[in-house]
């Protein structure tokens, strides 16, 4: 139903909210009458919360684009090439973990660390608007 | 729950999470994730900022392909070299990955609308995904920098930093030195300048001019080398190939089969099998094919190719494999209560250096001097407390001396270890003295202390004065080419080495002589003396230590007490103990 209506709204702000809202809602619904019966067994006070929590990450997802790339020229070389194997080459966590002689939990906890930086940078980079 | 289970209740969510990323989650563990989530507002709040910032990032790396934007700007253009294009297995994978992210956040709550407000509409769905295609293409990363030895790049380049990702034909011009690169099909390349090496895919590189060697794992066989007219085809070995000034080709096999063919289509029936064992050599112009060697600095390997533990860790993208930490010792070392009593060694105060590697000598009322900005690899070198100090005679070196290892082959080949930048360059002739003790000393072994005017991983400062240990005795030299050697270094033994760089009356330093295990009282004439009347530098700002190629990890230089100065007299002199001060500080690092 969204996809039959992108067309009546451009890509701001207020329609990613309003689209995430609208998925939330249909999400739910979804998930309350058939999900649950497969193999979900979120609890409606999980699937609320986490809806509201991604319709907030929703709302600010078009400056995050941009602030990630400022982050990511950040991040040392090998932490890149770290995220690059991961995300752009597609190895596993368990194929690095066996080439780097490391554990698949450790590679875990580095991609785990480098999400977190990255949220973080990204953050610190969108609060001005959000003060002013 | 007891803080035991809530940590180990975390472990085990973060473990779900990143199989969840990774779309590895059977239907038990979703149903333990789903449970874990709905037992902890914080982990709900972390799983939706890890799946926003995961699928963002998704599409960062996966189809915009922001992160190796940055390295196209210097992108040169295609040439006819036929190259190994990105196989239309890993565009759909690829592509594929991207809407498997998409349908997973629709699936999680929303986040679907990330993928809606941006879909474009069919046609522009179209032009997208022949856009994207080229970008991931053309900014394909084949190679990565491994280590480079002395090197100079072609037009002015800076150095490059060890681990910095080379695209699909870029092309590498060296004017000297070596560099080592891994290709992203597990072959390992070391090059030499003068070359022109154009990474023409994971798979082939195009050399224009120069020579390289090429180490070939398993499961990277039919690595190319294309040369002007030639195709050089890897069936699994160690092999050379160098190309001259008029394009001519010379093949060389250390190890195992390659395969010569013409890249002439008609004379492409021809080709040429060499082996390491009876056909090892061709030469293109049909002339007696000379050997091909790339030999790294103070190393007996004649092909210093890069080391299989190096390729292992390229491979796994994170190339070196930790990052250099520079310290000052002055402000950053730790000393345990229970030893900041140990006698601290004291120099004569007319010493141009004085360096006993006591932590933090300088903070005591009773230090003399100035302080010198000592820099260590700290993966590799740190300053120890010795129960029995390094002594020769009446030089003691303290109870505290700069321990160092030898090279761990997965990091890059130059294993400096330590530099000090000296408060005012030496600019006159002067003496200098340390004591020492190599553990798990071999033939192959070295190290050695230099001085030079700058400082850099991939510095070797072969060309500068050198004094110390190689390949199995002592040594001294101005260059790599003007060396002297005398007597034979002894496993685990204390040495003191002596030396004096002296100028010529245009006021270059042009000799060095060396004591080997002097008599302090009356050392009389040095072991060797060594001349370079070609050497244009006038003054040395920086000293330092380097660790030889072949050594081992498990290698430990114990170094005390250097001491530089303008007399003999003054590096022997053997001054009293003093105990640092009552109030000497202590450390707030455990």
């Amino acid at each position: 139903m969204l996809w039959r209506k992108r067309k009546e709204f451009d890509a701001s702000r207020t329609f990613a909210a309003w689209a995430c809202k609208f998925a939330h809602l249909q999400t739910l619904s979804y998930l309350k009458t058939k999900g649950r019966k497969s193999c979900y067994s979120l609890n409606d006070e999980a699937l609320e919360q986490m809806a509201e929590l991604s319709v907030k990450e929703a709302e600010k997802i078009d400056r995050k684009g941009e602030d990630l790339q400022r982050c990511l020229k950040k991040l040392s070389p090998s932490q890149r090439e770290l995220l690059r194997s991961r995300y752009q080459s597609n190895v596993t966590v368990n194929e690095i973990a066996e080439t780097l002689g490391r554990t698949p939990h450790a590679i875990s906890m580095s991609l785990y660390r480098l999400r977190s930086l990255l949220r973080e940078c990204v953050e610190r980079a969108l609060q001005p608007e959000v003060l002013s | 729950m007891t803080e035991s289970n809530n940590l180990n209740s975390r472990t085990r969510f973060l473990a779900l999470l990143d199989q969840r990323l990774s779309d590895s989650l059977d239907e038990a563990e979703g149903k333990e994730l789903d449970q874990l989530l709905n037992s902890s507002a914080e982990y709900r709040e972390l799983y939706v900022q890890h799946i926003w910032t995961d699928s963002l990032l998704n599409w960062e790396l996966t189809v915009s392909n922001t992160i190796s934007s940055e390295y196209t700007e210097n992108l040169h253009s295609v040439e006819t070299i036929p190259a190994i294009t990105l196989s239309s297995a890993v565009k759909i994978n690829r592509f594929t990955r991207f809407m498997q992210i998409c349908l997973l956040l629709v699936l999680l709550v929303a986040p679907a609308i990330y993928w809606i407000t941006n879909y474009p509409t069919d046609n522009e769905k179209a032009s997208e995904i022949f856009v994207s295609t080229e970008a991931v293409e053309s900014s394909e990363v084949v190679a990565v920098l491994l280590d480079s030895e002395d090197v100079v790049w072609s037009d002015g380049q800076a150095s490059i930093e060890y681990g910095t990702s080379f695209h699909r034909n870029e092309t590498l011009k060296l004017e000297s030195g070596l560099i080592r690169i891994a290709f992203d099909c597990g072959a390992g390349v070391v090059l030499e300048g003068p070359a022109e090496l154009k990474l023409c895919s994971a798979w082939q590189a195009c050399l224009h001019r120069g020579k390289l060697a090429a180490v070939v794992p398993e499961g990277a066989e039919g690595f190319t080398v294309l040369t002007p007219q030639k195709k050089i085809v890897d069936l699994g070995t160690k092999f050379g190939a160098a190309v001259d000034d008029s394009g001519q080709a010379n093949v060389q096999v250390y190890e195992g089969e390659v395969k010569v063919e013409s890249r002439d289509e008609i004379a492409t029936s021809k080709s040429l099998l060499l082996t390491a064992k009876s056909h090892s050599r061709y030469s293109e112009n049909n002339s007696q094919a000379s050997e091909i060697k790339l030999q790294g600095v103070d190393s007996d390997d004649q092909i210093s190719v890069p080391s299989f533990e190096q390729l292992a860790v390229a491979r796994s993208g994170v190339y070196p494999p930790s990052k250099k930490s520079l310290r000052h010792q002055d402000f950053d070392y730790p000393v345990p209560a229970t030893e900041t009593q140990a006698p601290m060694e004291t120099f004569p105060s007319s010493v141009i250096l004085g360096e006993d590697f006591y932590p933090r000598s300088h903070l005591s009322r009773t230090f003399v001097g100035k302080p010198n900005a000592l820099n260590l690899d700290s993966a590799f070198a740190r300053v120890v407390y010795l129960s029995e100090p390094l002594q020769w005679q009446e030089l003691n070196g303290g109870h505290f001396a700069l321990e160092m290892n030898g090279r761990d082959p997965a990091y890059p080949f130059i294993a400096n270890r330590m530099h000090i930048k000296l408060d005012s360059p030496i600019n006159e002739e002067v003496y200098f003295s340390f004591l020492g003790r190599y553990q798990g000393l071999d033939e192959n072994d070295f190290f050695s202390l230099w001085f030079d005017n700058n400082y850099g991983e991939g510095t070797s400062h072969s060309m500068s004065p050198n004094a110390g240990i190689r390949f199995g005795e002592y040594f001294a030299r101005m260059t790599v080419n003007e060396a002297g050697y005398f007597s034979v270094p002894a496993d685990d033994v204390v040495f003191c080495l002596v030396g004096h760089l002296r100028k010529n009356q245009q006021e270059k330093f042009h000799a060095i002589d060396l004591w080997v295990n002097p008599q302090l009282a009356s050392p009389g004439e040095p072991d060797i003396h060594v001349e370079f009347n070609h050497m244009h530098k006038q003054a040395f700002s920086f000293v330092g230590i380097r660790m030889g190629k072949d050594t081992e990890s498990e290698d430990r230089l114990l170094f005390d007490r250097l001491a530089i100065a303008r007399s003999l007299q003054e590096v022997l002199t053997s001054t009293d103990n003093i105990l640092p001060d009552s109030q000497f500080p202590t450390s707030n690092i455990p």
